[in-house]
């Protein structure tokens, strides 16, 4: 009788259940009808990014459905840290999984500001530091296009953090390793590839945008193999550990991603569309592994066989 | 107490047109499935599998838990891909269903009902006339439409039904408000006596609650937005909403998830200006 496979992983010093999270704004706050989402089964949750004041968020229509992908221009609404640490984390840590909280701003201060608040708070195994946000005009994007700028975001977190941080790229930049390099070398233990893509869907009837702000983050399947390509990159030009996140819908879309050397993936939109995809995906590896042979996911990561 | 929401499959009893913009899906659950309250919602598949389509939003016209499971009537209208992709689901399909979802109709105690559907959205309102009926002998249901081809007919509703049209093709010659206003002037609506439940197009919604407020009836609307996931995880469907008395600032400043906060809210507590019409 063969033994189930061993779907345990490493990223960096940390080790998840299995290679399958959620990412960050795809799953509230993790504890939205986790019977639903299969929450406790989950390698680890990515929590909505949280900015040291409660956010707003963008006016509607923030939502806009495009071939196999969906536009969004939520805006970070968000409870701000503070209440996600004193009324969200509690709830959330009795899911018994691994919590990663991502942490977003305008400025690095606010990044530090933000962590501070979640210094040695138990239950939270990573920071993952959001300098990709495409949907908040003075905030995000600009830190992770200028690769000077994310490399200080993340530095003055450095400073005050006592978890691992993992500085989430955006794919909206020529050269996603040269940042992904940058950020390491001040201090991410490893790195998130991709946000969204930044897009834009226009009305012809009305010849205005679809959303209110022009453009928004694509993100689902339609943008799969763009992510998979940028993770590539990331895993070829940095050496860190890399998250590989971006259009996952399956456990093949998966297994795509942690053969080219991601170490674990972050699931997201298509959750909306099935609640407990992650769970679905993660049982799907596990399916793959055995009839592969294979002791466990580790014996698959990093095994892509590049054109010679 | 409000049923759990869960994923499962619903096959296909039948999915047939009413009349030339409105079509009735009818779709059978296990029987342990639910039971919805009356404007409480669900999120359907309406292309099984593939291409990558989110779900649809569609709230509950009628449950029944029969012999064979928890049936539901859904109307609709093919408005775009994913409900065009619907209306050529077959009896016998399975289709994958999200639900029962959202905050439905709170009874207002003591109150006689007055329940208004605009097109497709008196759906609702058949349900919460088969949930108020019990307890509540003398509502009424007025259906509200642009003219007869907007009309189907409402079968065992437990509340005399007024039609309104736009164009005075059938019954009342007049949009809904219009109806109210004359009910209202002849001593058959009080503002200390009724209460209003709709649902209908966001302008229409609008205008009733600017009504309602207006005259001083409780109005409780049932917004229909664009939804994400329906169930809270992806902050899409936000609707702004004005501070409720002595309040600050809530958690989410003033915008509200129609998904889970909603569908149903306080007509005069929706900031109608930012609601997208």
């Amino acid at each position: 009788m063969s033994e189930r496979p061993d779907l345990s992983v490493k990223v960096g010093s940390l080790t998840f259940p299995t290679p399958i999270l959620v990412a960050s704004g795809t799953f509230g706050y993790g504890t939205e009808s986790p019977e639903l989402t299969g929450a406790r089964e989950l390698g680890g949750i990515v929590t909505k990014t949280l900015t040291i004041e409660p956010r707003r968020g963008n006016a509607p229509i923030r939502l806009h459905e495009t071939p196999a992908g969906l536009l969004n221009s939520i805006g970070l609404q968000n409870v701000g840290v503070q209440r996600f640490r004193d009324e969200k984390l509690p709830k959330l840590r009795e899911l018994g999984v691994p919590i990663v909280a991502s942490i977003g701003g305008k400025a690095p201060e606010d990044f530090v500001q933000a962590a501070e608040h979640l210094r040695d708070v138990p239950g939270i195994a990573a920071l993952e530091i959001n300098v990709s946000c495409p949907n908040v005009k003075e905030g995000g994007i600009e830190f992770c296009q200028r690769p000077d700028s994310a490399a200080a975001v993340i530095r003055a977190v450095r400073d005050v953090a006592t978890v691992p941080l993992w500085a989430k790229l955006s794919p909206n930049v020529s050269h996603i390793g040269e940042v992904g390099r940058v950020c390491r070398d001040a201090g991410a233990e490893a790195l998130t590839a991709v946000n969204t893509f930044v897009g834009m869907s226009v009305d012809p009837r009305t010849r205005q945008p679809h959303l209110p702000g022009g453009t928004g983050g694509l993100s689902g399947p339609a943008i799969r193999p763009l992510a998979l390509a940028k993770v590539w990159e990331t895993v070829r030009v940095t050496g860190a550990p890399v998250v590989g996140c971006g259009g996952i819908a399956t456990a093949e879309d998966a297994l795509q991603f942690l053969v080219v050397g991601a170490r674990a993936v972050q699931v997201g939109t298509v959750s909306f569309r099935i609640p407990d995809a992650a769970r679905r995906i993660r049982q799907g590896i596990e399916e793959f592994l055995s009839r592969e042979g294979l002791p466990g996911i580790e014996s698959l990561i990093g095994t892509y066989q590049p054109p010679q | 107490m409000t049923s759990v929401p869960q994923s499962a499959p619903a096959r296909v009893v039948s999915n047939r047109r009413l009349n030339p913009e409105i079509h009735e899906l009818v779709l059978r659950l296990p029987a342990e499935w639910g039971p919805p309250e009356p404007g409480q919602f669900v999120q359907v598949e309406c292309l099984p599998a593939n291409p990558f389509i989110l779900k649809r939003p569609f709230s509950i016209a009628r449950s029944r838990l029969g012999d064979l499971g928890m049936e539901l009537h859904l109307v609709y209208g093919a408005i775009g891909p994913g409900t065009e992709a619907l209306t050529r689901r077959r009896p016998g399909e399975m289709l994958d269903v999200i639900g029962p979802l959202g905050h439905g109709f709170r009874p207002v105690p003591g109150r006689r009902p007055v329940l208004i559907g605009g097109g497709r959205g008196v759906a609702p309102m058949i349900a919460l006339a088969d949930g108020l009926a019990p307890n509540y002998e003398d509502g009424i249901l007025i259906f509200g439409a642009r003219g007869s081809a907007q009309l189907y007919e409402l079968e065992e509703v437990p509340y005399p039904v007024t039609i309104a049209t736009d164009d005075g093709s059938v019954g009342f010659h007049g949009n809904v408000i219009q109806l109210l206003e004359q009910l209202r002037g002849r001593g058959e609506l009080r503002p200390e006596e009724n209460a209003l439940y709709s649902c209908g197009p966001n302008p229409m919604l609008h205008a009733l609650s600017d009504w309602a407020g207006e005259h001083g009836f409780p109005c409780q609307v049932s917004l229909e937005t664009i939804f994400g996931c329906g169930f809270g995880i992806c902050a899409g469907c936000a609707v702004p909403v004005h501070a409720a008395e002595g309040e600050e600032s809530d958690e989410f400043g003033h915008y509200r998830f129609a998904c889970v906060e909603g569908p149903v809210f306080e007509g005069h507590r929706v900031d109608w200006e930012g609601v997208k019409e």
